[in-house]
């Protein structure tokens, strides 16, 4: 087994009963996943459980796994319905996934760092506050930013998985890319 | 999958590459705990049988091997136990060990004790005969292979050069017969019932142990005999060796010609010196040398059951209406199958097997000292017409 092999092959292995290649799989997009997880809800217990529950499904339907798409967006979709369903389950989980009207709450909000860009100082406080600017935009484009970083989906992958079209998902990755730069530059100016 | 190309896009992600590497290098220790991706792992294994545990046989796989080996010993228990049921030498020891598990005499049977029981002499009396008898029976045996013996073989005129151990045997069987004849008057229904074990459990050696009896003549004298008969010579018979019971002389003709084949089966071990007694008719048969059919001696129970027939030789008077036994169809071969049936246990078999004897052949006397019942009542073919005719014997 080659670890350079693409992931459809991998999981197509895996499907037949070689336990490696699931290995490998997730191997590959652990941290991905986990990442988008975490920032997606911004509580790790309710993370772990998304993360858990993903790979866990992603297994029991490994028999059902056709090469239609690439794997990556199957993981993430399986990632982003389970938060689905956790939402709906419980309200009183701080995202939304397909509230419109969120981009336009977040660009009245203040960037997290204009509260106290003293306090970023060293590069942790720097990544503190991307991470808190991150967690600050709106769901829908926290979600495109993070389809696109982490998973590395492209923007006709990203308008196939959330449903909207493509030039909407370039302007939420743009849209989040501008206030993290502001965040950013707001951490340098300290 | 191929997303078409988006310069301006491109562009515009070069442009915020610096807050893409901060954003990575901000995140890039986040990673899902060791413990969250071992479960995650194990179930990826699970799911696909390649952990140990779905490695470990399952309920039934476990036990499989178990219960094979109970299944193997529990079969060769069985016909080991089938095979030792069949390999046995009779199925009487059988009985009398289930039956009766105290230790019993050598040759003493139930019916036996009961006698002695009821008449400790005439225990001893039997015991004697049977131990004459036996030695008889043992002595025509020897006399039936005087190849094997070396033994000098009979002359044509009767004179013989017998050894001097079938002339014992011959004294032995004479003696036999007559205290047999004193004590069978006496008391006609003490048969004795032997075991497997205490006489011939074979029909040769009943039919040896009986023609000794009956008197037949030695097969060296029939071997010599026969040339004769080819030729058409009249043979002399040889000398009268002993009293011959005759039961019934006009029943069944003497001198009667023994059928070959008959003579054949028949005579095969009798003594040297047996003789053939001249019909009283004196028919022409008895004059040309014929061996004369032999008269029934015995009781069919008798020579149902082997007994030795010098003990039964004279217990019916010649004079009296003993039963005739000795032809082909005088029933003596269903007796003793019926008796053998009766010993085995298969008790059922042997009435049924009465049954039909006594509506085939209903001029067949049944014993009364049969311990076969009749079954009850005796439905036969051809209208029960057969059991008007049985003895009184039947029960």
């Amino acid at each position: 087994m080659t670890d350079d092999a693409d992931d459809e092959t991998l999981m197509m292995r895996y499907a037949t009963g070689d336990a490696q290649a699931f290995a490998i799989l997730y191997g590959r997009h652990r941290a991905g996943l986990y990442r988008f997880c975490l920032r997606m809800v911004s509580d790790r217990g309710l993370a772990e459980e998304i993360f858990q529950d993903t790979w866990t499904n992603l297994i029991q339907a490994r028999a059902r796994y056709r090469v239609e798409a690439r794997f990556t967006t199957f993981l993430y979709q399986i990632a982003r319905n389970r938060m689905i369903d956790l939402q709906r389950k419980d309200r009183r989980i701080a995202f939304s996934l397909d509230d419109e009207t969120g981009e336009a709450v977040a660009a009245t909000l203040a960037a997290p760092g204009h509260e106290a860009p003293e306090n970023l100082l060293d590069r942790k406080r720097s990544a503190e506050r991307i991470v808190a600017a991150l967690e600050a935009l709106p769901p829908a484009q926290r979600e495109a930013f993070l389809l696109h970083e982490e998973g590395e989906l492209t923007l006709e992958e990203i308008a196939r998985l959330t449903g909207v079209g493509r030039e909407t998902v370039k302007s939420r990755v743009r849209y989040a890319l501008g206030r993290l730069r502001d965040a950013l530059r707001e951490v340098a100016h300290v | 999958m191929s997303e078409p190309r988006d310069r301006d896009w491109d562009d515009e992600l070069r442009s915020l590459g610096d807050v893409r590497e901060a954003y990575r290098a901000a995140i890039r220790d986040e990673a899902p705990p060791e413990a969250l991706d071992a479960a995650i792992l194990a179930a990826s294994r699970r799911a696909v049988g390649a952990g140990p545990r779905a490695a470990r046989p399952g309920g039934f796989a476990r036990w499989r091997a178990p219960l094979a080996a109970a299944a193997v010993v529990v079969l060769s228990v069985s016909v080991a136990w089938w095979r030792l049921d069949d390999l046995l030498p009779g199925p009487s020891a059988v009985m009398y060990d289930v039956a009766e598990p105290e230790a019993r005499p050598e040759g003493r049977t139930p019916e036996r004790a009961r006698l002695a029981d009821a008449a400790p002499g005439v225990e001893r009396e039997e015991d004697e005969r049977q131990r004459v008898a036996d030695g008889a029976r043992e002595a025509t045996s020897a006399a039936a292979r005087p190849a094997e013996l070396g033994l000098a073989q009979t002359e044509i005129d009767g004179r013989s050069k017998r050894p001097a151990r079938i002339a014992m045997a011959e004294n032995a069987a004479r003696e036999t017969r007559d205290g047999a004849q004193t004590s069978r008057r006496a008391e006609p229904a003490r048969e004795t019932f032997a075991p497997p074990d205490a006489g011939p459990t074979t029909h040769a050696g009943r039919d040896a142990a009986e023609r000794k009896t009956l008197g037949r003549e030695a097969p060296e004298a029939r071997m010599a005999v026969a040339p004769a008969l080819a030729e058409g010579t009249p043979i002399p018979t040889a000398p009268v060796a002993s009293e011959v019971v005759r039961s019934d002389a006009g029943a069944a003709p003497a001198g009667e010609a023994l059928p070959p084949a008959a003579g054949e089966a028949l005579v095969a071990a009798a003594p040297p010196a047996a003789a053939r007694v001249p019909s009283p008719s004196g028919d022409a048969g008895a004059a040309a040398g014929e061996p004369s059919r032999p008269r029934a001696l015995s009781t069919p129970l008798a020579v149902a059951r082997g007994a030795p027939a010098a003990e039964h030789a004279k217990a019916s008077p010649p004079s009296a209406a003993a039963p005739r036994i000795g032809g082909h169809d005088d029933g003596v071969a269903e007796l003793r199958d019926i008796l053998g049936l009766w010993e085995a246990g298969r008790r059922n078999e042997a009435s049924l097997a009465l049954g039909r004897l006594r509506c085939a052949k209903p001029h067949v006397p049944i014993p009364p000292d049969l311990p076969v019942p009749s079954p009850m009542p005796l439905r036969c073919p051809d209208g029960g017409a057969s059991a008007k005719e049985a003895s009184p014997g039947d029960r």
